[in-house]
């Protein structure tokens, strides 16, 4: 049997489609498990924020929307790129493999640039608490929801401790996400990623996916917590 | 439960075909449009003078379906087994556990016989 | 998996099993390289043997540090500091590094995939990435423990830890983090191998319950080993750069730690036990030559505890500050847990009843675990019980409830397994005798140690403290004679088992004469574990009609 497949099927499976289903059952389980680890610090974060919403809106309304906004922009392009990878993939049409595998790898490239840039401007802004941060920004500023309350500038360090945690451990796993990609163009490429081997791009689309829906909620959660009057660089 | 089990025991060839299901490339553009506009509604709201910290909750609504998108039609779980339904449930509910066991001490603190 | 129709599974050709010898999995390769770069799942279960057993010493020096000091009520060996950290090592060691992958990591690796009837687990690449992963995390926290030690207990409690002046509780920490990988990727695989590998004919309800209990393990792992990695990344991230997510002084909140914490480490003591529980059903079932009572209830009392085993974890801090409401409700969860329990219990005792019971090793140790694992588990409603747990918390009273269960239950169950699947892991016999009387005894040791201990908590004494009042000598005397008692059997243990691979008589396919699947393979078992997929036709415990799951006469080999 392992012979029709051209050496596709691995020994201790009884026949393609067992493994096919194992590797994506694999990886959904996976994902489960990704889905509690950032349940985790979502949970952290929600019941900082209830217990001290002024603060977190006021130190989110500090945050670069208009970077967050092209930035999901830019994931959802690159999920919908390994979306039609897949399909290329398994039609066996090798240009548009290549190209899309390509793309998705550059977008992933330029969400990390542009995420580089924001960290880099939240530095020169002196918003990174523990290291480098300017608690006279804060002194006079009142609460969008209620002015009148009294503001803690720990509370709103809380707020960026959680942002640097949840955004960088959002881009380490798009950066792990970036290396699988490329290891399936550098595939594509070499003309190894067969028609028969379509399931490690599906496997790798559904990390990459998930790796985009993490984003779609720390979007409105972290850059959305306070109110944004202008978009700017 | 497992589709293969259909053909595991039977000697005969399978014949294998990986193109058996392809996405159709204009649903997925659709979808791609759809989840955008959903990101372009949540900035708007983000950005207008009527902003309240209720907003939240519609940020997050049109983050659920956004994510619902993705998984039904981009990750596929249109066409998943049962397995990988319960996978996802089984995610979605643990998650949940945590967060409603959790809040449950919090909202109720400070309240009582403390 | 579907279900060839029984007509057509009989037709498979008897042939005779003893003309052609084939090469065993421990004669694949003799070179070192050969077991560091392998992918067999068996000899991943025996990497992970030899390094379990490493860490189990480790912990226990540890713990024999601990009781000698505890020998005169002022301390008798260690400083307080040093007390400190010996019982952080031996609580880091044994959970992290001994307890969760134990049975996971040597009989689930080793005996998942040849109970469900497969060549190998599902992603043997993946399985040996996680024994490295968690040999890469035990570094990091022997580096810890080495280089100044951990003094702020296993939980790892912020402020103690964040704040604390121990320089090492960086590397520590980080080889829980690590070594959580490895537990999830164990998880993970045996999961996959449970659904998607099973043989023909193997279905859900003719797998061995050893598989439904390491299915129901493997749930957890995958489920709550990520939030305890947040968590304690969450302290990481606050001691390395000041930051003050827990910090009750910059807005933090302590208790959310807590919550974190045991969100896991209240279901990873389902991780420690479950497995334990399903080598029982195996051990049981086969030295009293009878079907387990009630399959489908201890088949789905595993699975219930993994998922009621999520709803309970904030018994731990009744007395940490939260609510009054949700004590109450995590005290009325935390009974609820004792149900699925004490089905277990109920369905192996109604076993045994008119069995025909021999006292091999691993029957006695599985009649121990029955009797150690019934106290720690009806103490442990005295602790979920909001009222009475206000008094106990914190004292030896709950070291003892939970080394009853824990050692009691998990150690005793590992050694049950060991002895019931050396044979096959390894082809050998150990001493009959030796074996029976290192059962009796480690067994007695571990009662002696620790029930003094029940009435020590009950009078106040606190747990993790180096000294207490002169009047309770006597007790914590006897408690460290029964360390060395165990002691005394564990060297027992180790020095037959040793001698069995050396001169062991050949054990043969099914030397206890059992019905599982595994007991059709050779012993040991060949590469690809059967010489030929094999064919199940019945449930695994069709003792009295003395068939195995592959429709051959239990004794005739
Ligand atoms: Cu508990």
């Amino acid at each position: 049997m392992s012979a029709s497949h051209g050496g596709v099927l691995k020994h201790h499976f009884e026949d393609i489609e067992q493994q096919r289903s194992s590797e994506r059952i694999g990886m959904w389980m996976f994902l489960a498990s990704e889905v509690l680890f950032f349940g985790c610090v979502f949970f952290a974060y929600t019941y900082y924020r209830y217990l001290f919403p002024h603060e977190f809106a006021i130190a989110s309304s500090k945050l670069n929307v208009a970077i967050a906004f092209i930035n999901t922009l830019v994931l959802l392009t690159s999920s919908l790129t390994i979306t039609l990878a897949i399909r290329a993939c398994q039609l066996g049409q090798r240009k548009a493999l290549i190209a899309t595998l390509g793309a998705t790898v550059l977008l992933g490239f330029v969400f990390t640039g542009f995420k580089a840039y924001e960290y880099a401007e939240d530095w020169h802004e002196q918003l990174v608490p523990g290291t480098r941060f300017n608690e006279e920004q804060f002194r006079d500023v009142k609460s969008p929801i209620d002015p009148t309350k009294e503001i803690h500038v720990d509370r709103i360090k809380l707020f960026f401790s959680f942002y640097y945690a949840m955004t960088g451990i959002h881009m380490l796993h798009l950066l792990i996400g970036v290396g699988v990609v490329f290891y399936l163009f550098a595939r594509a490429v070499y003309g190894n990623l067969t028609p028969e081997r379509y399931v490690a791009v599906e496997t790798t689309s559904l990390y990459w996916h998930l790796v985009d829906v993490i984003w779609l909620f720390v979007m409105p959660l972290l850059y959305m917590a306070g109110p944004h009057t202008s978009l700017h660089f | 439960m497992v589709d293969h089990s259909t053909h595991g025991n039977s000697h005969g060839h399978v014949e294998d075909n990986p193109a058996a299901h392809v996405d159709n490339v204009g649903q997925l553009f659709i979808i791609y449009i759809l989840i955008a506009i959903g990101t372009v509604i949540s900035l708007f709201i983000n950005m207008s003078p009527s902003w309240k910290q209720s907003s939240v909750v519609i940020h997050l609504a049109i983050s659920v379906i956004q994510a619902g998108l993705v998984g039904y039609f981009w990750m596929h779980l249109r066409r998943a087994d049962p397995l990988t339904w319960l996978t996802v449930g089984g995610a979605i509910f643990f998650s949940a556990l945590q967060f409603i066991l959790t809040l449950g001490d919090i909202l109720t603190r400070h309240t009582g016989a403390y | 998996m579907s279900v060839a129709s029984v007509n057509e599974l009989r037709a498979v050709p008897d042939e005779s099993p003893k003309e052609v010898r084939h090469k065993s999995y421990l004669e694949e390769g003799y070179s070192i390289w050969s077991w560091l770069f392998t992918v067999d799942h068996k000899r991943i279960g025996v990497l992970y043997l030899v390094t379990v057993f490493g860490f189990f010493l480790v912990g226990g020096i540890a713990a024999g540090l601990i009781r000698l000091n505890l020998l005169s009520p002022s301390g008798a060996i260690l400083d307080n500091d040093t007390y400190n950290k010996v019982f952080t090592a031996h609580g880091v060691v044994m959970l992290f590094f001994f307890l969760i992958p134990s049975i996971p990591g040597i009989l689930g690796n080793f005996f998942v995939p040849i109970m469900v009837g497969a060549k190998d687990m599902a992603f043997p690449k993946l399985n040996i990435a996680s024994w490295y992963v968690w040999m890469i995390g035990a570094a990091f926290a022997v580096w810890g423990l080495l280089i100044g030690g951990i003094d702020t207990g296993w939980t790892l409690y912020p402020p103690y830890s964040t704040r604390s002046s121990s320089a090492s509780v960086l590397p520590g920490a980080l080889g829980v983090f690590i070594s959580g990988f490895s537990s999830i990727m164990t998880g993970l695989n045996i999961i996959v191998t449970i659904h998607k590998m099973r043989a023909p004919g193997m279905t859900f309800g003719r797998l061995p319950l050893f598989i439904w209990a390491m299915y129901a393990t493997s749930l957890i792992q995958l489920l709550g080993t990520p939030v305890v990695a947040m968590a304690v990344l969450l302290m990481i991230i606050e001691r390395a750069t000041g930051l003050g997510i827990f910090d009750p002084t910059m807005g933090g909140d302590p208790v959310l730690f807590q919550h974190l914490f045991w969100f896991y480490s209240h279901p990873a003591v389902y991780i420690m036990i479950l497995p334990g529980m399903g080598v029982i059903n195996e051990v049981i079932t086969c030295f009293s030559r009878k079907n387990i009572f009630g399959y489908k209830a201890v088949a789905w009392s595993s699975v219930g505890i993994a998922v009621v085993g999520f709803l309970v974890w904030a018994h731990h801090m009744f007395v940490a500050g939260i609510s009054y409401y949700a004590a109450l409700l995590f005290s009325f969860l935390s009974m609820l847990v004792a149900v699925p329990s004490a089905i277990k219990m109920f369905n192996w005792t109604a076993t045994l009843y008119r069995g025909k019971i021999t006292f091999e090793a691993p029957m006695i140790f599985a009649l121990g675990f029955m009797v150690l694992f019934t106290v720690g588990g009806l103490t442990g409603l005295y602790l979920a019980t909001l009222g009475t747990d206000i008094h106990l918390h914190d004292t030896y009273f709950v070291v003892a409830h939970f080394h009853f269960v824990m050692v009691g239950g998990m150690v005793v169950g590992l050694l049950a397994g060991i002895h019931f699947y050396w044979p096959k892991m390894f082809g050998v016999m150990y001493s009959d005798f030796w074996s029976r009387f290192a059962a009796v005894l480690i067994i007695v040791g571990y009662a002696l140690t620790f029930a003094p201990q029940f009435y020590l908590g009950l009078h106040g004494m606190p747990r993790r403290y180096p000294n207490y009042p002169p009047e309770m000598r006597v007790f914590n005397v006897a408690s460290t004679a029964g360390y060395f008692v165990q002691g005394v059997g564990f060297i027992m243990v180790a020095t037959y088992l040793i001698l069995s691979l050396i001169n062991g008589k050949r054990a043969g396919r099914n030397p206890w004469k059992a019905t599982g699947i595994e007991w059709a393979t050779e012993s040991p078992p060949v590469l690809h574990n059967f010489e030929k997929t094999p064919v199940v036709v019945c449930g695994p415990y069709e003792y009295p009609l003395n068939v195995m799951q592959t429709g051959e006469k239990a004794d005739v080999r």
